[in-house]
């Protein structure tokens, strides 16, 4: 024990140098040369979460420019810590297996991932080895797959899947928690009609549990062949590269998609160069537009503000099932950071969201997207049907828009896919 | 016994097998095949005559001789009565000698148009199939024939390719696409497979259910003589989504695919196309009749309920059996025909999702009417939806053989 504390004592920088550096990193930010302050300001955005209690001591006690560049400071920290929770963590799972039963490694990958991984249609004796240190849930399945040889995964949006099936090397990328990768590339021709040819490229994003990222867009930057075809070359002029997949936001992993305006050459061997990124839009503050409280005090309710509208048209309780049937519109205008991001949440009394479904669709989770319409409003008109839990009061029904929203990017970059 | 009977079996007991088995030669898939049925059609008592006949014939018609003349007998009356049609026409237009076969068979047309370039012509029809009779109008008339799902109605379509539609008894096949695809899974190495879909008709008194949409290769010959084998199975996807996509149909559609691996140099055409499809023939149906005021029926055997969607056009149908399982139920091809407040020439194909105890059907409509599903605009009203399901089915293989399918 002795020894531990005399290394991390070694390793750890005493509290006073930490803030001797603090003050020195502050003196530097209200330097009159733009360059020491830019390089302090960044410097002590980099510390993070924990330097905050310390910058908005400092706050207090600094007035002119000064303050206003801590303040920037702390906003910067407080939305890169929104980011992060917004973004989610991907289940990290640990597991040392050799020689055991699939079926029992996938229970144990499910139990520690709080996620549905499940086998599909399995031979009762399929066994195999995996070691795993605290590894993203998706790394350790795609291991799982790739030393046994004859097993691959399928993700749904709901689901991680691993069936019998040879081994697929994916070309993939993981970053900030997220997994992406090409699922399939085909290129069809008609026969015999000799002009008809095209491309599409399928693709799927995993996303970590609960991360509140809300759409999704295959941008391709450079698509060509060995023969040197650019296949983002568009004749027609009206292909959209960048239109994004509208989705459930509560599944674990959607589908991308692109067509390339253009197709390979007859003689192409190989894709020579695939290169894009995922965008993504996080909502890292939702505010309520409209809220009725205590919605199940009478048959139907409204409440109106400005170009804003929540109606519970009727509700019908049986036994634990509640049956909603809610209208809901708002502004959404085209060019808005928050486009496509208005959702409908009903409450408990303790503020949290109930999951339900949507009778006019498969979707099942705790929030209701409505939907955009061409007029820059975004509507939803559904029966929400919840199954109450014994005891639950349900206190609010919200009608909600994003207020703060960030765009992330996962680039990503193939080459030499052989199309022989 | 009526005379016009005595007189049918009386011909069929002069005919010679050893003529009837010259005629298939091969040269003529249809000819060769109407001298198959006419085969089959002989007497039982002239069975022994006809197999040491058969020996003669190349392997695939001698299995197809053979495996009819069985099915006769497994199937009785699933098998089907003959229907063939005498009739003699001057110049018209495709749609019309159609409408005048349909008048004679009791086949329902939906309303089609002529093609661009269409040009009126004579038919004449001597004891002819009536399926091979509707191959022989489409064809001259530059049309396709096909089945259309949620609905009794055979469409006729523009045709896109030359090949000849192939007619066999009660079966008529049109091509319905042939398109060449490579695919990158990242596991196999890419190749071009041609992949052939075909339409299905068949005589209106046949209790067809549905098909099974994989059709067995037999053979396919280039014209080099060079042999094509079937394409392995596509590995599965590593997205997919848990519903199944309602456009993807259930086994109740009426078309059928078969993938064939092409060579490095790609022939230009499949000279030679042999094919196994399955119909599957329901025993008898079970019917329910659900409306949206009385959305639950049940049998014995298991209870259906209807839950309109909000989504125009579409709704779901949630079945859960009694007994056996929803898996086994599955596989029940389902015939829906939905009706819509002022809609007429309804279509409907449904994706079928197999859950804990039952299964769902989600089914999405439209019409094939100019002013399609909903007139004016106006938001389409579930009236009725009629689901007949089959109690059981009996599998129906028929030979198929289709020439110059074009394969690059």
């Amino acid at each position: 024990m002795r020894a531990f504390a005399l290394i991390g004592a070694l390793l750890i920088p005493p509290a006073q140098e930490q803030a001797a550096k603090f003050r020195e990193l502050v003196d530097r930010l209200d330097s009159e040369d733009i360059a020491v302050a830019d390089d302090a300001a960044g410097e002590l955005t980099r510390l993070g979460t924990a330097a905050l209690p310390s910058l908005r001591a400092e706050l207090g006690k600094r007035q002119g420019e000064l303050r206003r560049r801590l303040e920037d400071i702390v906003r910067r920290i407080e939305r890169a810590e929104k980011l992060a929770k917004a973004l989610g963590a991907p289940p990290l799972v640990s597991l040392r297996a050799k020689d055991r039963p699939v079926r029992e490694i996938l229970a144990d990958l499910s139990r520690q991932s709080g996620l549905r991984v499940e086998g599909e249609g399995l031979p009762e004796d399929a066994r195999a080895s995996l070691e795993a240190d605290r590894a993203p849930l998706w790394t350790a399945v795609d291991d799982l797959c790739r030393s046994h040889g004859g097993l691959m995964y399928v993700f749904t949006p709901k689901r991680l899947l691993v069936r019998a099936g040879p081994y697929r090397n994916l070309p993939r990328k993981s970053e900030r928690g997220f997994f992406f990768f090409l699922d399939v590339i085909t290129w069809t021709k008609n026969a015999g009609a000799a002009a008809d040819s095209y491309m599409d490229v399928q693709a799927a994003l995993v996303r970590p549990p609960r991360s509140a990222i809300h759409d999704a867009t295959l941008i391709i930057e450079e698509f060509a062949d060995d023969q040197g075809t650019n296949l983002l070359a568009d004749p027609g002029g009206s292909f959209a590269l960048d239109e994004p997949t509208r989705d459930d936001p509560e599944a674990l992993a959607v589908q991308l998609y692109m067509y390339p305006p253009t197709p390979p050459s007859e003689q192409a061997g190989a894709i020579a160069k695939l290169k894009g990124r995922v965008s993504m839009r996080a909502a890292l503050e939702f505010r309520a537009l409209l809220t009725l409280r205590n919605p199940l005090a009478q048959q139907a309710s409204r409440q109106l503000s400005g170009k804003s509208r929540l109606e519970i048209k009727s509700w019908k309780r049986t036994g634990a099932e509640l049956r909603v049937a809610v209208s809901a519109s708002c502004p959404d205008p085209k060019d808005a950071p928050g486009r496509g991001l208005a959702r409908v949440v009903l409450r408990d009394s303790r503020g949290a969201a109930l999951a339900g479904r949507s009778e006019s669709s498969p979707y099942t989770g705790a929030t209701f997207v409505l939907e955009e319409e061409d007029d820059g409003m975004a509507t939803l008109d559904d029966a929400l049907v919840f199954t109450l839990a014994e005891g639950t009061e349900v206190a609010s029904l919200e009608l909600l828009q994003a207020s703060d929203v960030e765009t992330i990017s996962i680039p990503f970059e193939f080459r030499d896919i052989p199309l022989r | 016994m009526n005379l016009l009977t005595l007189a049918a079996a009386g011909l069929l007991a002069v005919q010679n097998p050893d003529e009837l088995v010259r005629t298939v030669d091969g040269k003529d898939p249809a000819a060769s095949f109407e001298a198959i049925a006419r085969l089959a059609a002989l007497p039982e008592a002239r069975r022994a005559e006809i197999e040491a006949a058969s020996a003669k014939l190349e392997p695939f018609y001698r299995e197809a001789l053979l495996a009819e003349i069985k099915l006769k007998g497994e199937l009785g009356d699933l098998f089907g009565k003959e229907s063939r049609v005498t009739w003699k026409s001057g110049p018209k237009y495709a749609t019309a000698h159609a409408a005048e076969l349909a008048t004679r068979t009791g086949l329902v047309l939906a309303p089609s148009n002529e093609p661009e370039n269409a040009t009126p012509f004579d038919v004449e029809f001597d004891g002819t199939f009536a399926m091979a009779a509707l191959a022989r109008i489409c064809h001259e008339g530059k049309l396709r024939a096909e089945r259309q799902a949620g609905s009794a109605q055979v469409a006729l379509q523009p045709r896109g390719w030359e090949v000849q539609p192939f007619a066999y008894r009660n079966f008529a096949f049109f091509l319905q696409n042939a398109y060449v695809e490579k695919r990158v899974d990242f596991a196999s190495r890419p190749a071009w497979t041609l992949r052939v879909s075909l339409s299905a008709v068949w005589d209106p008194s046949l209790p067809v259910a549905g098909w099974k949409p994989e059709a067995r290769l037999v053979e396919a010959t280039t014209d080099s003589g060079a042999k094509l084998e079937a394409a392995a199975a596509e590995l599965a996807t590593s997205f997919r989504q848990d519903e199944v996509d309602p456009m993807q149909g259930t086994v109740g559609h009426s078309s059928m695919a078969v993938a064939l691996r092409l060579p490095a140099e790609a022939p230009a055409k499949v000279a030679r196309l042999r094919l196994v499809a399955t119909a599957l023939l329901a025993r008898s149906f079970r019917e329910f009749a659900l409306t949206p005021a009385r959305p639950k029926a049940e049998d014995e055997e298991l209870e259906a309920t209807l839950r309109p969607e909000a989504e125009a056009g579409s709704f779901v149908v949630v079945l859960r059996p009694k007994k056996g399982t929803p898996a086994a139920l599955a596989a029940l091809p389902p015939d829906f025909r939905p009706a819509y407040k002022n809609s007429k020439n309804t279509q409907c194909s449904a994706g079928v999702a197999v859950k804990a105890g039952e299964v769902e059907y989600r089914v999405y409509t439209w019409s094939s009417s100019p002013e399609g599903l909903a007139p004016g605009g106006q938001i389409p009203e579930l009236v009725s939806v009629t689901l007949r399901l089959p109690t059981s089915v009996a599998e129906r293989p028929v030979r198929v053989e289709l020439r110059d399918v074009p394969a690059k």
